[in-house]
């Protein structure tokens, strides 16, 4: 947040938290001036590095990639050589093109017949009541906090003696299983609420399972910055409890193959 | 442009439109030119990167989604592009290296003195000195001053570690750019 008050980017109140938390903290107050001495060096460009070209250069630009693109879409033979072959096939072959498709449509049309009179007619009945799925997401997106949960506290409680590496493996076998299973989630009709919070946490995850099977405590460090700064772990524990107690028993039952 | 405007772009373009197509690049090619530059650091590779950007745009708009705003998928593509092509030029460096012409390696690494550079070319030195992320987070936030939000939708992280490569990323480039002056 400090970045976001030297470039006077936040509103009146937050503003005024800062200043508040500033006054009596003489450690983030140095933060601030080195933050700051930083921003004074590194400041935005003055001349965009697009101002070097001529007008010309830009209005050609857009021609230019269109050629590129069209060449491009040339190169791609795997498409382009099947139809062509087919349509050479077509055009010395024709009668036996023609004869070809007609036996496939008579087969096809045999088989939607055949199948029509042999599969019965969907009743009303037969289709699941709507509140069915629902609790089944519920419980699948109960049963995903949780896991996240046990997780995530666990990269919380780690602890890493500096200039040692600790072995994340387990922790990164478990964030892919979790990716997939939020993957999984966000094709089915979840609350928006539910979907923005699995993407936020899927992000964390995301950096879990790509960090070293090695990590040191920098690395652990931006994770759990992560996670902190997103209060995920609060976030999660209210969302957990929601879907348990929407559940009809309460009780969240463990289903692990989501791939 | 308004993002209706862009919106309905898109949507023309989607549906081989030409035009709008070619309005959409009109639009955006500075930005991803400026962008690319921030990354490569050279503008024959920014020129060729911002090309590439478009015709994979070109090729893929029909699988945009259009769940996030088009300009944060065109980042991000852009972003991608730029990491891959500095990736292909680490390896080229390495087997050039391999291969003992250690003197385009210099040419590479070392331009020329410091008293003659312009004060920009000190921070894209500086820049390109920073660790991928810490940079992409620099140029996309800092010099460029796209939201925090926008920026973690771009590089598909969260909004707490854009925080903490900005910050990291920053007081880095601060210390190398007093070394600079110092020396």
């Amino acid at each position: 947040m400090l970045y976001e008050f030297a470039r006077d980017e936040l509103d009146v109140e937050r503003k005024k938290q800062v200043e508040q938390h500033l006054a009596g903290c003489d450690r983030c107050f140095a933060e601030l001036q080195v933050l700051k001495e930083g921003m004074r060096l590194v400041r935005p460009r003055r001349r965009k590095p697009s101002q070097e070209h001529s007008e010309m250069y830009w209005r050609n630009f857009a021609f230019r990639v269109e050629q590129r693109a069209r060449a491009s879409g040339a190169r791609r033979p795997l498409r382009n050589r099947f139809w062509q072959d087919a349509e050479w096939f077509f055009l010395i072959r024709r009668p036996y093109t023609i004869a070809f498709a007609a036996s496939i449509t008579i087969i096809v049309m045999a088989g939607i017949l055949w199948y029509g009179r042999v599969l019965p007619t969907l009743k009303e009945s037969d289709i699941q009541p709507t509140g069915v799925p629902v609790q089944e997401v519920n419980q699948e997106l109960s049963d995903y906090f949780h896991k996240s949960k046990i997780l995530l506290v666990g990269i919380s409680n780690i602890s890493v003696p500096e200039g040692q590496r600790v072995d994340l493996t387990v922790e990164r076998q478990a964030a892919r299983a979790l990716i997939r299973q939020a993957r999984y989630l966000d094709q089915r009709q979840i609350d928006e609420r539910a979907q923005y919070l699995v993407r936020a946490l899927e992000k964390i995850l995301i950096e879990l399972a790509n960090m070293e099977d090695e990590a040191d405590l920098p690395d652990i460090e931006i994770v759990r910055a992560g996670i902190y700064q997103e209060n995920m772990l609060f976030r999660i524990r209210v969302a957990e409890s929601t879907y348990k107690e929407s559940l009809p028993n309460g009780v969240p039952q463990m289903k692990t193959n989501h791939q | 442009m308004s993002a209706v405007r862009e919106r309905q772009l898109v949507l023309r373009s989607k549906e081989g439109d030409r035009e709008a197509f070619r309005e959409l690049v009109k639009f955006h090619m500075r930005q991803v030119y400026d962008l690319a530059y921030g990354f490569v650091n050279d503008h024959d590779d920014a020129e060729d990167v911002a090309q590439e950007v478009f015709v994979k745009v070109f090729h893929s708009i029909r699988s945009f989604r259009q769940e996030a705003e088009f300009s944060t998928w065109l980042y991000r593509i852009v972003t991608n592009t730029s990491l891959d092509r500095l990736k292909q030029r680490k390896r080229k460096m390495k087997r050039q290296v391999s291969l003992g012409e250690s003197e385009s390696m210099e040419l590479a690494t070392n331009p020329g003195p410091i008293e003659n550079l312009d004060y920009s070319v000190h921070i894209e030195r500086a820049l390109h000195e920073l660790p991928t992320l810490q940079r992409a987070v620099v140029i996309l936030r800092h010099i460029d001053g796209l939201p925090t939000r926008t920026v973690s939708e771009i590089l598909k992280c969260s909004e707490g570690t854009v925080k903490t490569h900005l910050h990291r990323g920053l007081k880095k480039m601060r210390t190398l750019l007093q070394d600079l002056y110092e020396e």
